[in-house]
């Protein structure tokens, strides 16, 4: 997968500019529902669009080419993988916009993003749901080095591997893109110690 | 000349090591006023090692790294 991104991730970052009106849709989604925070994490950052807007100061990726980018846009990033995060316990929001569907075990990377998370810390999973009219446009779509890689998920199986981890949905949330409901939203809260 | 990415020292305070969450001491080869370009963060509770390239930590488990 990450050859994918290291290889095309100046087309993958210009889609920002050439889907502005989507791309802000989306921050808004994100945005209404993240709460204050004190400090953030995003997985999976990518060129640092999403972590600019929203202010989370800190990402990790595994593309050389998207962690340098987003380090020149003032993001502190790391290089290291998902399911095996190297952070203390310090983090009160941990950021997954649109990154669930490339990793290769999401539910190792919720439950390590879960363990950096101080108490009543929260994770937000932001993607498009596989039961969405624009999943099925997307995995239409096979000639796209992209799309043709992502693994879509519904939304209760979201909301299943949140509590699969041990992380209590507190809220859910959708945004009309195309057709209606085309980006879900859930936020887990951490609320026991182990 | 190109201007060099580096890491700040604060990031110190949030990283750990990946396998055993210990502490991270940083070594530093190449620094930029107080920020650091090149280096090694080091685990004493494993003994592992992590490269710091271009201001940016590795903190891939070394299998991952294709080290080993």
């Amino acid at each position: 997968m990450i050859e994918i991104f290291e290889r095309y991730w100046e087309r993958y970052d210009s889609w920002y500019d050439r889907n502005r009106e989507i791309f802000l849709k989306e921050v808004e989604l994100i945005r209404r529902n993240l709460g204050e925070f004190k400090r953030g994490l995003e997985i999976g950052v990518g060129t640092g669009r999403f972590a600019v807007e929203l202010g989370i100061e800190c990402g990790l990726d595994l593309s050389n080419a998207m962690l340098r980018l987003s380090k020149s846009r003032g993001i502190e990033v790391v290089k290291a993988c998902a399911e095996i995060l190297p952070f203390k316990q310090v983090f009160d929001l941990v950021l997954f916009a649109f990154t669930l569907c490339f990793l290769e075990n999401p539910i190792d990377a919720l439950r390590s993003a879960r363990d950096v998370l101080v108490n009543g810390g929260r994770v937000v999973v932001c993607c498009v749901p596989r039961d969405s009219k624009l999943a099925e446009d997307y995995m239409s779509r096979r000639d796209s080095p992209f799309y043709s890689k992502a693994r879509f998920y519904t939304t209760s199986e979201i909301l299943n591997m949140l509590k699969e981890v041990k992380l209590d949905v507190v809220k859910t949330d959708f945004e009309d893109i195309k057709y209606g409901r085309d980006v879900f939203l859930a936020v887990g809260m951490k609320k026991y110690k182990n | 000349m190109r201007k060099l990415l580096s890491m700040k020292r604060s990031l110190m305070e949030i990283l750990a090591c990946p396998l055993c969450k210990g502490d991270l001491e940083l070594e530093v080869e190449e620094e930029e006023g107080d920020e650091v370009v090149g280096g090694v963060l080091l685990c004493r509770n494993c003994d592992e090692r992590y490269p710091i390239e271009d201001g940016i930590p590795d903190l891939r488990p070394p299998e991952l790294r294709g080290e080993r």
